[in-house]
Parts: structure tokens; sequence; C-alpha cells
């Protein structure tokens, strides 16, 4: 790899550090503290790789061949552009609730009458919890995350907690079952594998439905009817609301986003 | 652009404009080539390999800016009055220099380069290496975190992990010579410039921390955790089972103990295991470590460090859990 090469790569990896902190692209892969440290990095390796234009001849500068593979995640961000992880590692992953025993920060109490709203962790949290210290018993909820399935059809509200980077995201999920009443928003693609366009910019469309034709408009809100989807089944009606849509929603407001640790 | 061809004009046609090419096609064609790409796994691995390579960028780029701190500022004299002359003794003192430098093993490979450069004796920097991602003050406090009630993990991690880094280090001075590190340190840098030193360092580790990345992603994404769960029951392969997964999984060890927290169906041995092996060996820092210091080091090194690994997190359990 010639000198000036060496720079370029260097200047398309930093391009992309400094890309995916500024836009906030950053929260898909790693924790919210993160965006200053890649701003940071990005800029400092700018630097570097700013120095082989600057007319610097080394004496030294042979790298090895595997030093090529460092366009790789520039052409990926570039070209794939990486989805949140959302239904499919979901899927693969069995739960793995209650990750901690300790109690959430919050400890919210319905009551009488309000459905209360509850991250999953927090719900699996006070259902797993003897005594029902949330006082979740006959209570309506309201939980946010996304739909995933399971072999044998039964469906899951599913959130995706992230520790350190995207590699040991964790999945907690709660099982639906039964009667219940169901809001939902957002769109659900109408057959398994089509792909619904992601909601760019998420932020400002918050998962409205899309207007493109290969998915069906959904702004469901069905009461007291067993969770069909209205003739779709839970198999068929794979929520393609890039991972937790509706989660990120109202949670940051701002990007659509797994979970993170605090 | 064209100025490194080395013609009697500058040609049009180079390396780096080829690059450059090929990143602006990229780039202005993303929305074209997008639709292309359906494959939710293969879009799942994208997401994971990219979070891997994110996540360790600072880690890795601070320890090549470290590392050529270390070889300007960084005296011979002062280390040598730090660290003990003596290979035997300097390795305990490199394992517990080790709480000093809270990051991932992407920052230990330069930065143990870097004092090797200085002089450090090969085995204390190695020690150095090993025990900078598994006891440091981060790692502590998420192990007791994840393990709440259970602050004997914690004690049996700092244990076992630095008995792996001290046992790792005194059979590097045992093996001296014969350990056949390709000493990239000594025959290279005569780059005394800072900033292009730094570039050179951070390329030679990227490409392979990259490989490490892709074979971790493909683990997460494409192996079923069911598989690794199934084996939770028997004693001796759960140990194993949760050993392999720590080296092929690779995940930073600021969050494996979360991970290991959520194993809740195997033995504490095992995960204590998964919690030693992790930050001192995986896949993506023998992949970084074969390209720093030499396939043939590797090759001894790697097997060696697993094994000792393994059998200190055994023996540590045995005792305290």
């Amino acid at each position: 790899m010639k000198t000036m090469t060496q720079g370029l790569v260097a200047a398309a990896l930093a391009a992309v550090l400094i890309r995916i902190s500024l836009t906030g692209e950053y929260l898909r892969f790693v924790q919210p503290w993160m965006r200053w440290p890649l701003l940071a990095t990005g800029l400092a390796l700018l630097l570097m790789a700013l120095r082989p234009a600057s007319g610097y001849a080394p004496k030294e500068s042979w790298v090895p061949a595997t030093s090529w593979l460092l366009l790789l995640p520039t052409l990926i961000v570039f070209s794939v552009v990486p989805p949140p992880l959302g239904a499919y590692i979901a899927e693969r992953r069995p739960a793995q609730t209650p990750v901690l025993d300790k109690a959430p920060d919050r400890l919210p109490v319905a009551t009488n009458g309000n459905p209360v709203n509850l991250g999953v962790d927090e719900f699996t949290w006070g259902a797993a919890e003897p005594g029902d210290p949330m006082g979740l018993k006959g209570q309506a909820v309201r939980l946010e995350g996304f739909v995933s399935t399971d072999e044998e059809g039964g469906w899951y509200l599913t959130a995706l907690v992230i520790f350190c980077c995207a590699a040991d995201v964790v999945v907690e999920r709660v099982k639906i079952t039964g009667r219940h009443r169901l809001a939902i928003s957002g769109f659900a693609s109408p057959e398994p594998g089509s792909r619904a366009p992601e909601p760019a910019p998420a932020i400002r469309q918050r998962c409205r439905p899309a207007r493109s034709s290969r998915s069906r408009p959904r702004r469901t809100r069905t009461a007291d009817r067993n969770l069909s989807f209205s003739g779709h089944g839970p198999a068929q009606c794979q929520w393609r609301c890039p991972s937790g849509a509706t989660a990120w929603a109202l949670r940051s407001r701002k990007y659509p986003m797994p979970r993170h640790t605090r | 652009m064209s100025t490194t061809a080395s013609g009697p004009r500058p040609r049009l046609i180079t390396q780096t404009s080829v690059i450059a090419l090929l990143l602006l096609v990229v780039l202005l064609g993303r929305s074209w080539l997008q639709p292309l790409i359906t494959s939710e796994s293969f879009r799942t691995w994208c997401t994971m390999f990219v979070a891997i390579v994110v996540q360790s960028m600072p880690f890795l780029v601070g320890g090549v800016l470290l590392s050529a701190l270390m070889s300007r500022f960084l005296s011979e004299r002062l280390l040598r009055k730090v660290i003990p002359g003596n290979p035997v003794l300097a390795v305990p003192v490199a394992g517990v220099a080790g709480f000093g430098l809270p990051g991932c093993e992407c920052a230990a490979v330069p930065v143990s380069e870097g004092l090797m450069r200085r002089g450090l004796a090969p085995a204390a920097a190695l020690t150095f290496l090993l025990a900078a991602p598994a006891i440091n003050p981060i790692v502590i406090v998420s192990t007791a975190v994840a393990f709440p009630n259970d602050h004997v993990m914690v004690v049996a991690r700092i244990a076992a992990s630095l008995l792996t880094t001290i046992l790792v280090g005194w059979w590097c001075v045992a093996r001296g010579d014969k350990l056949q590190m390709a000493r990239r340190v000594t025959n290279h840098h005569h780059n005394d410039d800072f900033l292009y030193g730094a570039l050179h360092d951070f390329l030679h580790a990227g490409g392979f921390l990259v490989i490490g990345a892709m074979a971790a992603a493909a683990v997460n994404t494409y192996v079923p955790r069911e598989w690794v769960d199934s084996l939770a029951g028997q004693a001796v392969l759960s140990v194993l089972v949760l050993a392999l997964f720590a080296f092929v999984a690779a995940l930073c060890s600021e969050s494996d103990a979360f991970v290991a927290a959520s194993l809740t169906s195997f033995s504490n041995t095992a995960k204590l295991t998964f919690l030693v092996v992790g930050p001192a060996m995986d896949i993506k820092l023998a992949s970084m470590e074969s390209g720093q210091f030499g396939t043939r080091f590797a090759r001894q090194f790697v097997p060696v460090v697993l094994i000792v690994a393994i059998g200190s997190a055994v023996l540590i359990g045995a005792i305290l859990l």
C-alpha cells in the first residue's frame, strides 16, 4: 500500500467515525457515552491520515496486506448502511431475562385505571418480583418494543439491550398471550422477507405508515380481540419497523435504537 | 493525488486514485446498492461487524497514540527504575500495572509493543498485555454490577486473571528466545515522525482487528445461542464450551460480565472461565498478536494462554466458588 493510499484509507475510516457520531447513527452500534470519544477518535485519525498528504516521505512505509481490510467497515457503512438490530437477532437468541437482579432505577407503581408506561426490563423485573411491588396485577400496562415471533407461532414484545456494543446485545421479551387490548402504530410488511423501506429519517417520521406500495400502511387499534392482526397470522405479519421504532419514539424521541444500559 | 507515481510525469491512474474512485462510487451509488442487499442475516452481520470495529476504534487509536508518546517521552531509565530488571520479578509488577490502563485489548497490543520498543523485557510486556484488559477498575465495577449478590465472583475473577497473567509471564521468561517473536519492533521503528508513526502502527494492527471482528460478528450472528446453552449440564464440557465461546465471541471485557450473568444455566466455575479466558485471549486478540509479533509466536502463545486461563479459572473456582 502506497503511503498516500494509507492516508486515504485512514481518512475514509475517520470520516465514518465522525459521520456516525454526528448523525447519531452510532447508537446502532455502541453506548450513548461513546459519542464524544468517537468524534475525538475520528479527528485524531484524520490528523494522522493527513500526514502523508503533507508531503512527508517516511523511510519505511510497508504495511501488511491485511491493512486493506480497513476499507471494509467504510464500504459497509456507506453501501449496506447497517440497520439497527431487530427481530432477526431477537428470534435467534433466546430471551435472557432477567439480566440484572437489581431493581430498576425508578419504580413506577400502577394506579387504578391509568395504564402505566414501562420498559420491557422494568416490566419483567416487576412481574418476576414476589409481592408485586409495582402493583401490576390486573393493571393496564403500556410496553414499548418491537414484535418478534418464535417457531411455535407465539409472539413477543421484545427489547434489545446493548451493554457495550451491538455484538453483545441481550434480548428481553414478554410473551403476549390471550386477549388483550392492543395499540399498534408502525407499519407491517405484507409478506415475510419483504423489507419495508427504513423510515428515514426516522426522527421525523416516527414510523408513520410508509407510503411505499410494497408495505401496507397500518395504524390499527384492536380492542379485546385475539391477536391475529386482523387476518394476518403472526408469521406473516413481521414487523419491519426497524428495531424498536416504537420503543425509541417515546423513549428518546431522537434515534431508532435498541435500548442501552444505564 | 498522483504525486506518488514514480514515472517521469505524474500518472493519473495510481493506487490512491483507484481507491478514491471506489469510495466515491460506493458513496454516490448507495441508494442503488442498498436495495440489492436484502438478506436479513447479512445485514445483521454488518451491524455487528461495524459495531465491534467502531467500539474498538477509540481504544486502538488511543493505544497507538499512547505507544507513540511512549517511544518519544518514556525514557528507558525511568522504565528501569519502576520495573525491576530481573524479568522474573518484573512479571508480577507488570501484571499489577495492568490495573492502570482501563481499556480493551485493542489498546493493550500497541502499548505493550511500545513498551518492548523501550527496552522492557518481552515477558513483562506480554504480562501487561494480558493484565490490562482483564483487571482494571471498569471491569471490576461492571462485574460487581452484573453479579450483585455474588461479590465472590469479582474476587475470583481478579485472582484467576492475575494468576493467569503471571503464570504466562513466567512461561515467557522460561521460553526466552524460543518464543521466536518477530521483532518488528527492533527493525522497523525508523519513523521518527510522531503522526506517521502512529498511522503506521494503526494500519498494522487495524487490519488484524478487522479480521477478528469479522469472525466474532459471524459467531454472534449465525451461531444460535441454544447450542451453547444445551451443553450447560455437563461439568467438564460446560467449562470448555464457555471457554471456547469466550474465545470466538470476542466480547469486550467491560461487557462480558453481563453476558456471563445471563448464561444462567451454567455453573459458577464455567462462568468464571468465560470471564478469565475472554480478556486474556480471543479471536480478535489472537489475530492482532499474530500480526504484531509473528505467526510463529502466536502459535505458541495463544494455546498456552488458553490452557493457563482455563486452568487458573478452574482452580480458583474450586477454591472460592
